[in-house]
């Protein structure tokens, strides 16, 4: 019989194995990175434009050109486009982030040919057809009227209308009337604008061999550059003053909450610090919040705590759903979380654990060329790359106690936090 | 190909493992054949509840997530109508840990009143986050009962209502224990950078001496064939748009009327060229969002039709339109275009599913649960031997009206 009382010997973690990536630079300004693994038989595309939101001049304009990419090309209908797609196996998705736009192909190497001259013939000659943009924009208003039922999406949305000022595109504030606003004129413009080459950045993992590369020069290669120049808005936060803020939705059965403030870039000295401290805080299973809010007290299924890093700027946030009843009783113990992380040092067992828990962590964001993809594509837009990885576990090996104190104290103050509750008045 | 190694030890725990050099990380997991489908009809939620409790400490260990965490792991579990699968990624090199971790819960748990209270108000919170509180949460609590009327597939995996999750008591949760978390009841499934042989000696060393429970499972009873056309209308809901659900008994999930559903649901509704997306979105713009898709459970599932409205669209134009496509479907003819695009899209969906350990993981155990492991292998053979005619005389059988039960869901 084994001795149950005695737990397996642990081996330390190891320090991440990085796959190699290339870097090059097509002759019309199209930026290409490749993760290879030739033991897979499928590929993944991610094909990026600075096009996200920040760019828009107005509510809707940069996720409606993403989406609208595959809804007609000079010389297929939008059905003809999503059948390749489709008989061919492939997965396409678009998705419109805070400055980057996206199109992503996943599809067996076989048919690597017939999916990525598609591919790039909807980034190239999309025409934007007013019946098809009619009916994603009512399809879209009504995916917002639903949303508009969600305590959750009331009290995030709210949430970065404070962090960022109601008007700064990162707030995306959308309202009614936007969906009857957009015209195929302004999406077509966007498009011109800013889908061009020396704004793209091409990433491709997987099983990346030269038939591939060779075809990714030919098609993107000749991506033509427009004569419409892109705008480089400058838009300051304009934040609102912390405090308490309520969202009255009279028939929920629950209350989203969420409190935060401005965080850490991943660029800054603090970032692997402050990662370890929010870990310790709400960032995992056993975390002090769950281990309150949840394990002890029953008041939620979840509650956790994020650092968000953002091109230009960042923020920290804890988020929850609750039972009603407990509102308040939940404010009050993560405030009192908070300040027991900025008066007592946090003991070395939990320290250990954390530590460890953490690396496994990042270890798994860099498990498989597709995530070491996925990581790197983020890295990148920080004029970085996977070794960060590397600096990021030796700098949370050696974080002590007393660094955790000060940093608790000087990202957690009090007079700078905003609290949203969506929910019963 | 996925090659893999089945061995039962004595106390009757199916193994399996799988290598995968390509990861630094092993996956375990362990997959107890319970799940709502075994609850009585007075504490339903009872499975998905003892799921929470089994992460409140066992036998020797009083804090499961502590030795998971400090292990660089991470783990989690689910619990469906048929099964409970619990699962730990963790570097290879401390594989034995997740082994403890899940030998001495299976061994047997430390229960307290006082865990059982909280992960009840735990639970209780995440009916009313998934259930109450999400636009079309409760959908499903009011589809099931119509659709089934003796098994329990009747109702949902959380369970019929909050205050039968309140009344569980801790005689409910040992007895739930002592009949179904026993090796003779299990899988365990590991894939990833491991030795075979080792993996197999660490198993027999941490789970070998585990006594199984030798329970004779009560039998679940079957749902009698449907005769009539069962219909429910449920009004005043705080929602922007009407939703229409119209479900039809079918196969199970290892039966070869599964696999001639599943194609007939790739036909109308796998992506955006597919007929339903085509015809009711984007010409004749019904509604915002439908979709055809089964069940795939372990016993006669269900083939589902969901289908959001457009503003315009009233729900009785909504439902003929269904009609009117199953009616096509049935008496106009399927292209061979459309016959190679779903063994397109099935071929690359498991190579897709086979890019990752964890999956692999889950899916051997999965199949082993059906009785067919071979299947891990095998599926795409299975999709591939249908042929139009048996679509055809399938669909004409599947889409009657006596076999169908349908919900509209209004807004107020």
């Amino acid at each position: 019989m084994p001795n149950r009382n005695l737990p397996p010997q642990l081996t330390p973690l190891s320090i991440p194995t990085l796959l190699p990536h290339r870097k090059y630079q097509l002759a019309n300004g199209v930026e290409i990175v490749y993760l290879n693994d030739p033991v897979q038989e499928v590929f993944k595309i991610d094909v990026l434009f600075e096009a996200g939101v920040y760019y828009q001049p107005r509510p809707l304009i940069a996720s409606t050109t993403i989406n609208m990419l595959n809804e007609g090309s000079s010389r297929h209908s939008a059905e003809e486009i999503a059948d390749l797609f489709d008989y061919y196996g492939a997965y396409v998705d678009f998705n419109s982030g805070l400055n980057k736009a996206e199109l992503s192909l996943i599809s067996l190497n076989k048919y690597a040919e017939e999916t990525l001259r598609m591919l790039a013939e909807i980034i190239q000659t999309s025409t934007i057809p007013e019946k098809e943009l009619e009916i994603y924009l009512t399809n879209k208003h009504q995916e917002y009227l639903v949303n508009l039922e969600k305590t959750a999406y009331l009290a995030r949305k709210k949430f970065s209308a404070l962090l960022f000022g109601e008007d700064h595109p990162y707030a995306n504030q959308i309202q009614d009337n936007d969906f009857h606003q957009v015209t195929a004129g302004q999406i077509r413009d966007f498009y011109r604008r800013y889908y061009r080459p020396e704004n793209c950045r091409i990433i491709i993992c997987g099983n990346v061999n030269e038939k591939i590369l060779q075809l990714i020069e030919e098609l993107f290669g000749n991506l033509p550059t427009s004569t419409a120049t892109p705008e480089t808005p400058n838009h300051p936060f304009q934040p609102a003053s912390p405090g308490r803020y309520h969202l009255n939705k009279e028939n929920s059965v629950q209350t989203s909450l969420r409190i935060g403030c401005p965080g850490v870039r991943l660029t800054e000295a603090d970032y692997a610090g402050f990662m370890l401290l929010n870990t310790i805080l709400g960032g995992y299973f056993g975390s002090r919040l769950m281990s309150n809010i949840r394990e002890e007290k029953g008041y939620t299924y979840g509650i956790s705590s994020f650092n968000v890093s953002m091109p230009s700027g960042s923020y920290w946030c804890i988020s929850t759903d609750i039972n009603d009843e407990y509102t308040e009783a939940t404010i009050d113990e993560t405030f009192k979380e908070i300040r027991k992380l900025q008066t007592e040092a946090v003991s070395s067992d939990e320290l250990a654990l954390v530590k460890n828990f953490l690396h496994g962590d990042l270890l798994r964001e860099l498990d498989g060329v597709f995530a070491q993809s996925d990581a790197l594509k983020h890295k990148l837009n920080y004029g970085l790359d996977n070794s960060i990885y590397t600096h990021l576990i030796q700098s949370i090996k050696q974080c002590t106690p007393e660094e955790l104190l000060q940093l608790a104290n000087k990202y957690w103050q009090m007079e700078n936090m905003y609290i949203v509750t969506a929910g019963k008045s | 190909m996925i090659r893999f190694s089945r061995h039962m030890l004595d106390n009757g725990l199916t193994v399996l493992c799988h290598t995968d050099k390509n990861t630094p990380f092993v996956s375990v997991n362990v997959l107890y054949k319970v799940g709502s489908r075994n609850e009585q009809p007075d504490r339903t939620g009872l499975a998905h509840l003892f799921e929470h409790l089994m992460f409140g400490g066992s036998l020797h260990i009083a804090d499961y997530d502590k030795h998971v965490q400090q292990a660089g792991g991470d783990s989690n579990a689910y619990t469906t109508n048929d099964l409970t699968n619990y699962y730990i990624t963790i570097p290879a090199s401390n594989l034995e840990t997740a082994l403890w971790l899940e030998s001495d819960r299976m061994a047997g748990l430390n229960f307290s009143q006082t865990a059982l209270d909280i992960q009840k108000h735990v639970v209780i919170e995440e009916f009313k986050q998934r259930y109450l509180n999400a636009p079309y949460g409760d959908l499903w609590l009011k589809l099931r009962p119509l659709a089934y009327q003796v098994h329990p597939y009747r109702w949902a995996t959380i369970g019929v209502s909050p205050e039968q999750i309140e009344q569980v008591t801790l005689e409910d949760v040992k007895a739930f224990f002592h009949q179904f978390y026993a090796p003779d009841n299990a899988i365990i499934s590991i894939s990833g950078n491991i030795d075979e042989q080792e993996t197999l000696e660490l198993v027999q060393k941490w789970f070998g001496d585990i006594p199984p429970s030798r329970t004779v499972l009560p039998p679940i009873p079957a749902e009698p064939r449907q005769t009539e056309e069962r219909r429910l209308v449920i009004p005043d809901n705080e929602v922007p748009a009407d939703a229409i659900y119209k479900v039809y008994h079918m196969g199970a999930r290892d039966s070869e009327h599964f696999y001639i559903c599943d194609i007939i649901s790739d036909i109308l509704s796998n992506g955006q060229s597919a007929r339903l997306y085509v015809n009711l979105i984007k010409n004749k713009r019904l509604f915002s969002g439908i979709d055809a898709y089964v069940s795939g459970d372990r016993d006669p599932g269900l083939f589902i039709f969901s289908g959001k409205l457009s503003e315009q669209t009233s729900i009785q134009v909504a439902e003929a339109a269904i009609d009117e496509e199953i009616e096509h479907f049935i008496t106009q003819a399927i292209t061979p275009r459309e016959v190679e695009k779903v063994i397109h899209k099935t071929e690359a969906r498991i190579s897709y599913s086979e890019i990752n350990y964890q999956n692999k993981a889950s899916n051997l155990a999965f199949f082993e649960f059906l009785g067919d492991i071979d299947l891990i292998n095998t599926e795409s053979q299975r999709y591939s031997q249908v042929t139009v005619e048996k679509i055809k005389s399938t669909a004409a059988e599947l889409f009657q009206k006596e076999n169908c039960s349908t919900l509209w869901y209004l807004k107020k």
